[in-house]
């Protein structure tokens, strides 16, 4: 990108044009750090990391809005798939119900169960049973608050 | 005269009992920082003491992505002052980022596609990146109740196009722009390990006349590559750094406050209070 702009140019069409231009490149490069590409005549191993950043920080934000996602084993790893391959929607509550969804088709053991608590988190069922890893837990909503319970080796989830 | 001075430390829940003693007489907590956009889910009661025994709070912002393409979102804009307003904040920030791109719509009937990046990304550094930056500063200003400090992104992404480096595009940004600055030392150390350089030679080439107040955190590798994790522990090049920046500032010497976002454990930020201080003097 060439051209010099100085400050009697602010708010000029010309400036407008840059806008345009410079959203369209932006763009581009957000897309593949998201997807997990390097853009053209970026350095690799850097660009790379940047990417995965950004993907973490999605991550981060998605197993704030659901705790229990951050504790199945491999979720990390299963998201960070999912968000390659999909855009970030508009809110984090969003992403945890479009990620579930996705790694349930995928067959990923524990997403079916979390999908179930997922809903009770949300207010849409009353109880749900998840396997994370070598424990189960039940999760029982009562009125806007969501608690917790270990479950032994007669239940099922 | 810098609206904030000596050492601070950001608020999190997890350090509110330890901010509350530093902020009581000779603990030494000059100010703090909260995140602008959490504030419009209300103001802790730690924090809100805090404000009430006069600790001066900066209101940083996240999400406004200044260095993005399209001007400045009049809503967020107005969310970020009014957390200023409630935080009764002498001192704005954000950051010299992108956060979202927008690509024009492909036809008349079709909504333009705009792209969340999460999370703050450095853009280009080009004459023409730098004019609509310039631009989009000078509307947030006008926007805010308090003074408006940028803070340079930690540098892990070099664009091909750059045409300046950090140092003369942070100097341009604020001559032309009359911002202040927030200067992140650990995101300067970052971006040398990314890339090369000396940070210490980099420090010097700042406008460090318009540094408001300066961060130091902490970070970790990943794939060979140092990032500021904010969740790990300050190292010794970074408070190598910032022994540079006081003696580079002595006399008038900006805010300097310790940045943690994750892991966070009281007694190593209490010990990484204590070498702040005695940096600081």
């Amino acid at each position: 990108m060439t051209g010099l702009l100085v400050d009697g140019d602010v708010g000029s069409p010309a400036v407008t044009s840059v806008r345009e231009r410079l959203g369209a490149r932006h763009h581009e490069v957000l897309a593949a750090l998201l997807a997990g590409e390097v853009p053209d005549g970026f350095e690799p191993r850097t660009t790379r990391v940047t990417g995965l950043v950004l993907r973490r920080k999605r991550w981060r934000a998605a197993r704030s809005a659901f705790g229990l996602l951050g504790r199945a084993p491999g979720a990390a790893d299963s998201f960070d798939r999912y968000a390659r391959e999909h855009r970030q929607p508009d809110c984090a509550h969003a992403d945890v119900t479009s990620y579930l969804a996705w790694a349930r088709r995928r067959g990923w053991p524990p997403a079916a169960g979390l999908e179930r608590c997922w809903r009770v988190e949300r207010g849409e069922r009353r109880t749900a049973c998840a396997r994370l890893g070598g424990r189960r837990v039940l999760l029982v909503g009562l009125g806007s608050s969501v608690h917790e319970f270990p479950l032994g080796r007669g239940w099922s989830a | 005269m810098t609206p904030v001075v000596g050492p601070g430390i950001g608020w999190r829940a997890e350090l509110s009992d330890l901010l509350l003693e530093l902020s009581e007489p000779g603990g030494g907590l000059c100010f703090t920082e909260q995140i602008a956009e959490r504030v419009h889910h209300g103001v802790p009661e730690g924090l809100r003491t805090l404000i009430d025994r006069g600790v001066p709070v900066v209101a940083h912002g996240v999400s406004l992505g200044l260095a993005g393409a399209d001007r400045p979102d009049r809503g967020r804009l107005a969310r970020l002052a009014e957390a200023a307003v409630t935080l009764r904040s002498p001192l704005v920030s954000e950051h010299v980022a992108v956060v979202r791109a927008t690509r024009p719509a492909d036809g008349p009937d079709l909504h333009a596609d705009v792209l969340e990046a999460g999370h703050l990304v450095p853009g280009p550094r080009t004459r023409e990146s730098l004019a609509v930056l310039v631009e989009n500063v000078r509307e947030a200003m006008d926007a805010l109740p308090a003074p408006l400090a940028l803070e340079n992104p930690a540098g892990t992404l070099a664009w091909p196009e750059d045409e300046l480096d950090e140092p003369a595009f942070l100097t341009e940004l604020a001559e032309r722009s009359g911002c202040l600055l927030l200067l992140d030392l650990a995101n300067l150390y970052v971006s040398c390990r990314a890339f090369g350089g000396d940070p210490h030679a980099l420090l010097e080439r700042m406008p460090l006349e318009r540094v408001a107040y300066a961060h130091i955190a902490g970070g970790a590798e990943h794939d060979g590559v140092y990032l500021d994790s904010h969740a790990h522990d300050i190292p010794d090049p970074v408070f190598d750094l910032l022994r540079h920046f006081r003696e580079l500032t002595s006399g008038r010497t900006p805010g300097v406050m310790i940045e943690r976002d994750d892991d966070i454990d009281v007694p190593t930020t209490r010990r990484e209070w204590d070498v702040l201080r005695s940096i600081l003097g």
